[in-house]
């Protein structure tokens, strides 16, 4: 089982260049969403120990003013906690770009948000376990405050050994926008992840 | 008959692996495939060694998918380049057609549509 808390070189081109196919089929769908031409970055992928979330999650809360944290579940042979991090501003003028308006309300920011994650977080996973052979299944996805990701404990975590990070940027119009993906996976999960690379 | 000289140009060496694999799938005739990691060894590549086709990725360092082909263009207008990326869009598709690309094919790579291309390419 691989639950090492790094990739090997070959491991992380496999990994990066999965999440960039995956991350190309959600800028299209966004793209038609927002009825405008979206390009996505290619990420950056890293594995951490469990450990370690408090603080890169801190990081990157901290680079934000005011961020929104939404949650994912997927489970079945491929499972674990998706989050997906979006600074306030960064929905919110995906927001107006997708209803067309000046203004938008709290309730159509985080509608948006939740949608953005439901899109990356099925194209990602949903890449990782048809390359694999393996099946999962998302739940809906909700708004969390980000103190909660900060503050769970021990217990919270007990079924997680390690995480990935990736980092993207998304370029809608002449807007940057940032955001970053955890996926908290458990035992074994890794090897599963990998288990559609090719022999090199 | 000789064999047809394939060049596969990607940053991803885990991308190029899944495109010769399927390659492999679909090829009936003999060929060979030469590997850049970007776009400037796939110009190098095609100077030295005149490929019947050149699969190219879109999002490379040094020099990108796009300017290779035009540079590919600017040699060979008859060049026979393929553009391989995950990007979806329509849009990105006319641009790189527009652009001198004989075809545009989506990442992962589909084998239907890749004996399609090679067919129609190579005659094969």
């Amino acid at each position: 089982m691989t639950n090492k808390h790094y990739l090997e070189p070959l491991e992380e081109d496999y990994l990066k260049e999965l999440i960039n196919v995956s991350f190309g089929l959600a800028a299209s769908i966004i793209g038609d969403m927002l009825n405008t031409k979206a390009e996505l970055m290619i990420p950056k992928v890293s594995i951490h120990p469990i450990e370690k979330l408090s603080s890169v999650v801190q990081k990157h809360i901290s680079k934000q003013s005011d961020t929104i944290l939404i949650r994912q579940f997927f489970q079945s042979s491929l499972n674990g906690d998706a989050y997906f991090m979006l600074g306030s501003e960064d929905a919110e003028k995906i927001a107006k770009l997708l209803f067309k308006k000046d203004s938008v309300d709290e309730k159509e920011i985080d509608g948006v948000a939740m949608e953005i994650t439901n899109i990356l977080a099925s194209a990602c996973i949903g890449q990782i376990a048809q390359m694999s052979g393996s099946r999962t299944i998302f739940l809906p996805p909700e708004i969390i405050r980000h103190e909660r990701l900060l503050s769970l404990s021990a217990d919270d975590l007990k079924n997680f050994t390690q995480f990935m990070l990736v980092e993207t940027k998304l370029n809608l119009e002449s807007e940057g926008i940032r955001g970053q993906m955890l996926l908290l996976i458990g035992d074994g999960v890794l090897s599963i992840m990998l288990g559609g690379m090719p022999n090199i | 008959m000789e064999n047809k000289i394939i060049v596969i140009a990607d940053d991803s060496i885990s991308a190029r692996a899944l495109l010769k694999h399927a390659l492999g799938k679909v090829m009936s005739i003999g060929y060979e495939i030469f590997e850049a990691k970007d776009g400037l060894e796939a110009v190098e590549l095609f100077k030295n060694k005149n490929p019947d086709i050149v699969f190219m990725d879109l999002t490379m360092p040094n020099m990108n998918g796009l300017e290779a082909l035009k540079e590919i263009k600017k040699m060979n207008l008859e060049a026979k380049v393929v553009m391989v990326t995950a990007d979806r869009q329509k849009e990105t598709k006319k641009e790189l057609m527009a652009d001198g690309a004989s075809d545009v094919i989506n990442k992962p790579v589909d084998c239907d549509e890749l004996e399609e291309i090679c067919h129609k390419m190579l005659g094969q």
